[in-house]
């Protein structure tokens, strides 16, 4: 392990972010290329401790006790392993953005904040009490709204990302409620005391409402459904943003939450039916609904951000499983996504680097001018759609597979619906951008290799990461002992039917073009459910009528009852002065 | 050594009361501007004191001004005066640095800073008093200078009609609460706050509800609190926005310091009645001021109504009546003051160099101009509770202390505390557009060549609420200590 790697491997990032304005000062090529070392130097810090870890080695200096808010780090399997995952995306992604992001006026800015965001992401995931943990998810949150309103002359991204900070924050209250309402029974932030007072907590402690507030700022941060409504917007920010923060990592941050907070009080939650069911189900629906959402979309990044949103759904799925059965696949999915989607967001970027576009109509044909876009896509899609041997397959079967063994029947059915509908989705996207005639004029030529370098890594690890899912075994330590899972005979014949049915849909409407899918969409019932998925259930209607609109129109009325003439304001004062009496007689007498 | 704080008391009294002198004779050399920088040196120095004095001392130390009678005048030096003394002067001399180039063009320069001078020094004597007379005198030394602070642009219409309804309603508010003191003084026979609050058997349910009903209304009319707060958002939109700057971050804190010593110190015993009913009155102030605060379009009127939202919640957490409710209160005292003070010395600069306050107008005035817009985001970010700023751990004590009082108060503390937070999702709605407007969206307007000094002071305040949020253990601690003063009653 490098020398304090569980501090520097935030702090490097951190101070990196405020040295950015300074090099940049120097050169717009220095400041680029300085980010991009520093997010390696963190990557290098953070990978190096897991053979430490795995060998069992603690480090000295893990906590500062200061008085109330305590500063540490947390020296665990599941820390680890988040803030690796985050540190080497966001290096590949920080070397991508040389040359994406090449000339663009803002960079001083996009480097700061990305590399505050890899800061503030590691120190969220290494942070060894809840206050921390939040401040690091503000901070985080702050970093999106930067980023996705990175070009603030678009008016559509500065709706978009004050839409984005304002939805997580109806998330975050409930975070910060849950957060509040745990202290005042424990008396403590810190994750190691908490899951010592575990059995105490269990009978003293509304732990349900506890651990239900705290999903509830998942829902927000990690974009479920009634939440979800920000991140299809929030791709607005430059692709290299989407990939990072609304596809890898930052959208993560809810699952590593609930995952954190089931490691605290493991025999509490792994009982708790009323939370169970809920994590489960709300993880499940939006699973299915954002997938349907993500096959009639039109734009190549909406999508892959209804997909997010789907496949999170998806691990949240795997959290209400329940026991270590759900919890490591929902871990193992985490990490098999945040690669493919990277790559698929990365992939997306070449094709709009090049074309200028994301509307899908305009794309197409690509493969024959950007080939080795086309083929790392096309193994990111592969594995998105669960296509053996690709990782996605492995680990959307370990969480199938854990449903049925704990005995989720709904969650499922559920399951293998969304995953069949993933890979028609999957092969949608893939063949309506690469494959076909193409669809517009501009001549177009592979990306450079700063670009491509990246995406060849990633695709490495889709095929990789699979194979070697022993490596995450010792995750699963963290709840006790590791479990194997008993693949069924009906897990995997469901499974093969699910992608039968998604592969064959998708073959026949996208690939060979058998049918059209306009001859769906023009039946009655077939228009009618079109409507619905492309206006993504009207939920942003419903939130416009009732909360925008609904707000001016009862503020106008209000308005109404201010004046200017002192005599009312007078009459103001001893009318709280009569309410006052009042009150505090009620109380005396009663 | 309180020594220190004694001195600096006289430093500003001095200073008051030389600085017409001075600006009579710097007028004759027309050199005006040079009773400014007096009053910058007079607060500056004062800090100083404090500050130090702050740090080395302990415990408190009372002093007699002028014979010994029944109405001799009473200084105590507590670590709780000193933390508000020091609160007070320190943003007086960023304001005090600021006007030196903001009311560089308005005549009548002498006068303005006599007063400045005026106000604070009430304002130091005030939080340093320890009887209820010395306290009535110095709150109306700092009313009156105040007023006229507020229509100090008497050519201007709206300056004088807002000083005028400023000056009725809060004329009635002291009355309010001098007929609460009278009352005190005739149950009691004494104004001392130390011995009112050794006295508690003195008061009796329910005869006690009339002072405190009187006490809540009187000085809630100057925290601003609904339904007395009308006058604020004409008083200190209306102001030259160097005293909007004082009037909004210190001056409204004065009401709350009354509730504070009136309540936590001399009626904390009667808890159980004042308590649910102050919370309830402190989260009706959250939620009209935050409402109304999302729909105007005049920058100093939004900040005057996210004001109103702040004494709410401060007014939250005096209402929980434990320590950590006050230490929470008296730490966000702190933070909505450097944060505030910020936000209406930045709206000041819009002003001075384009003109309007409308927002409208001022459509992306600090566009593209980072060194404009970073300390704008810190203020408006530390106002809407995000960390690592001051702000965001004020409030994170005001919840978690309306959490731990669900021992005292029952359901009602967290309850409070949730709807708090309600409210602070709500609050970040409206900073959250100030940015919009101002620093990403395309206007006519951009603000080009800004005064140095002017864009200096909201550094400096930029840089002292991202001091104390790095770095919040000290200033939690003194907050703390200042609430043990407080709560010298308290079990």
């Amino acid at each position: 392990m490098l020398p304090y790697a569980p501090w520097l491997c935030w702090l490097i990032p951190l101070a990196g972010a405020a040295l950015v304005p300074l090099v940049s000062a120097i050169s717009g090529k220095v400041r680029d290329w300085f980010s991009v070392a520093v997010s390696f130097i963190a990557a290098a810090f953070a990978v190096s401790m897991i053979p430490s870890w795995l060998e069992g080695i603690t480090p000295e200096l893990l906590y500062i006790s200061f008085p109330l808010f305590p500063v540490g780090v947390l020296w665990d399997g599941l820390s680890i392993f988040m803030s690796c995952v985050v540190t080497c995306i966001g290096a590949l992604i920080v070397l991508y953005s040389v040359k994406y992001m090449e000339g663009d006026p803002g960079l001083t800015r996009y480097y700061f904040f990305i590399l505050l965001f890899i800061g503030g992401m590691t120190g969220l995931v290494m942070a060894d009490n809840l206050v921390q943990l939040y401040i690091f998810w503000e901070v985080v949150g702050l970093c999106s709204y930067a980023l996705i309103g990175h070009w603030y002359h678009r008016p559509s991204a500065r709706r978009a990302a004050i839409k984005a900070f304002l939805v997580t924050r109806v998330g975050d209250v409930f975070l910060l409620l849950g957060i509040a309402l745990l202290y005042s029974y424990a008396g403590t932030f810190r994750f190691a005391e908490l899951a010592s007072k575990e059995a105490y907590l269990m009978i003293t402690a509304p732990l349900t409402a506890v651990a239900l507030l705290m999903f509830g700022g998942a829902v927000g941060k990690s974009a479920q459904l009634p939440l979800h409504v920000w991140l299809p917007d929030a791709m607005e920010g430059p692709t290299t943003v989407s990939a990072l923060i609304h596809a890898a990592t930052m959208v993560k941050a809810g699952v590593y939450l609930v995952a954190r907070i089931y490691t605290v009080f493991p025999h509490f939650l792994a009982h708790d039916a009323a939370w169970l069911l809920t994590v489960g189900w709300i993880g499940g629906i939006t699973s299915l609904m954002a997938a349907t959402m993500a096959v009639v979309s039109m734009d190549a990044k909406r999508v892959l951000a209804y997909s997010t949103i789907s496949q999170i759904g998806f691990m949240f799925l795997a959290l209400g499983v329940g026991g270590l059965h759900g919890w490591y696949p929902s871990q193992f999915h985490l990490m098999s996504h945040a690669i493919f989607k990277a790559l698929l967001f990365l992939s997306a970027g070449c094709v709009i680097h090049a074309l200028h576009t994301t509307d899908m109509r305009e794309m197409g044909g690509m493969a024959r001018y950007m080939p080795i876009t086309s083929i790392t896509a096309l193994m990111g899609v592969l594995s998105l759609g669960g296509v053996p041997p690709f990782s996605g397959f492995w680990s959307k079967s370990a969480v199938l597979a854990a449903a049925l063994e704990e005995g989720c029947v709904g969650l499922f059915v559920l399951g293998i619906i969304v995953s069949a509908i993933t890979l028609l989705y999957s092969i949608r996207w893939y063949s309506l951008i690469f494959l076909g005639k193409p669809r517009s004029e501009n001549k177009v030529h592979e990306a450079p290799p700063e670009m491509t370098i990246p995406l060849i890594i990633l695709a490495i690890a889709t095929v990789v990461a699979g194979a070697t899912e022993s490596f995450l075994h010792p995750l699963g330590g963290l709840l006790g002992a590791v479990a194997d899972l008993h693949v069924s005979p009906v897990e995997i014949a469901a499974t093969a039917a699910a992608l039968g049915v998604g592969g064959y849909l998708g073959w026949g409407f996208y690939v060979s073009r058998m049918y059209s899918p306009e001859s769906i969409t023009k039946t009655s019932w077939g228009s009618v459910i079109y409507r619905i998925l492309v206006n993504g259930y009207y939920f942003d209607h419903f939130y416009d009528r009732v909360f925008v609109r609904g707000f001016i129109a009862a503020w106008r009325k209000v308005r109404l009852l201010q004046t200017g003439f002192l005599s009312y304001n007078m009459y103001g004062v001893a009318a709280g002065l009569i309410i006052l009496a009042l009150l505090l007689l009620m109380l005396g007498v009663g | 050594m309180y020594e220190q704080a004694l001195q600096a008391v006289f430093i500003l009294m001095l200073f008051t009361a030389i600085a017409p002198v001075i600006g009579f004779v710097a007028r004759k050399a027309r050199v005006e501007r040079v009773v400014g920088f007096f009053a910058f040196v007079g607060f500056l120095t004062a800090f100083f004191y404090f500050y130090q004095a702050l740090r080395s001392s302990t415990g408190s130390l009372i002093y007699a001004m002028g014979p010994l009678t029944s109405f001799t005048s009473y200084f105590e030096f507590s670590q709780l005066s000193l933390y508000f003394a020091a609160i007070f002067t320190g943003i007086s001399a960023v304001v005090a640095l600021y006007s030196l180039e903001y009311m560089k063009h308005d005549t009548g320069q002498t006068i303005y800073y006599t007063l400045l001078l005026g106000m604070i020094t009430g304002m130091v004597c005030l939080v340093l008093s320890a009887d209820l007379f010395t306290f009535f005198v110095c709150w109306e030394i700092m009313c009156i200078t105040s007023y006229c602070l507020v229509g100090f642009r008497k050519r201007f219409w709206e300056p004088v009609e807002a000083g005028f309804k400023y000056l009725v309603m809060s004329t009635v508010g002291s009355i309010l609460f001098l007929y609460a003191f009278a009352l005190i003084y005739g149950s009691t026979g004494t104004l001392n706050i130390r011995a009112l609050s050794s006295h508690p058997a003195a008061f009796a349910v329910p005869f006690v509800f009339a002072p405190i009903a009187l006490v809540i209304a009187g000085f809630g009319v100057k925290a601003s609190m609904v339904p007395f707060h009308t006058w604020l958002p004409d008083a200190h939109p209306a102001a030259p926005s160097s005293i909007s700057a004082l009037l909004s971050g210190i001056v409204v804190v004065t009401g709350i310091y009354g509730i504070m010593r009136l309540l936590l110190t001399i009626f904390h015993p009667f808890h159980r009645y004042w308590g649910p009913v102050l919370m309830v009155f402190a989260i009706a102030t959250m939620f009209v001021g935050n409402l109304t605060a999302l729909m105007q379009d005049d920058i100093k009127r939004l900040l005057a109504y996210s004001t109103i939202a702040h004494m709410g919640y401060i007014l939250y957490g005096v209402s929980l009546g434990t320590l950590q409710g006050a230490t929470a209160s008296l730490l966000h005292i702190l933070n909505h003051a450097i944060a505030k003070a910020l936000l209406f010395l930045f709206a000041g600069i819009l002003i001075h160099h384009l003109g309007t306050r409308s927002l409208e107008e001022l459509t992306g005035a600090a566009r593209g101009k980072p060194f404009l817009a970073v300390p704008l985001f810190i203020g408006a970010l530390s106002l809407a509770g995000v960390p690592p700023l001051n702000g965001f751990w004020s409030e994170l004590l005001l919840v978690l202390s309306g959490f731990n009082a669900a021992g005292t108060m029952g359901i009602a503390a967290p309850l409070g505390a949730t709807l708090l937070l309600i409210n602070v999702a709500i609050a970040f709605a409206y900073y959250l557009r100030l940015l919009l407007i101002l620093v990403f969206r395309e206007g006519e307007r951009t603000l080009e060549k800004p005064s140095r000094l002017l864009v200096l002071c909201t550094w400096i305040l930029a840089a002292m609420c991202v001091v104390i949020g790095l770095y919040p253990w000290s200033f939690i601690q003194a907050a703390e200590i200042a609430g043990k003063a407080l709560l010298i009653t308290a079990p």
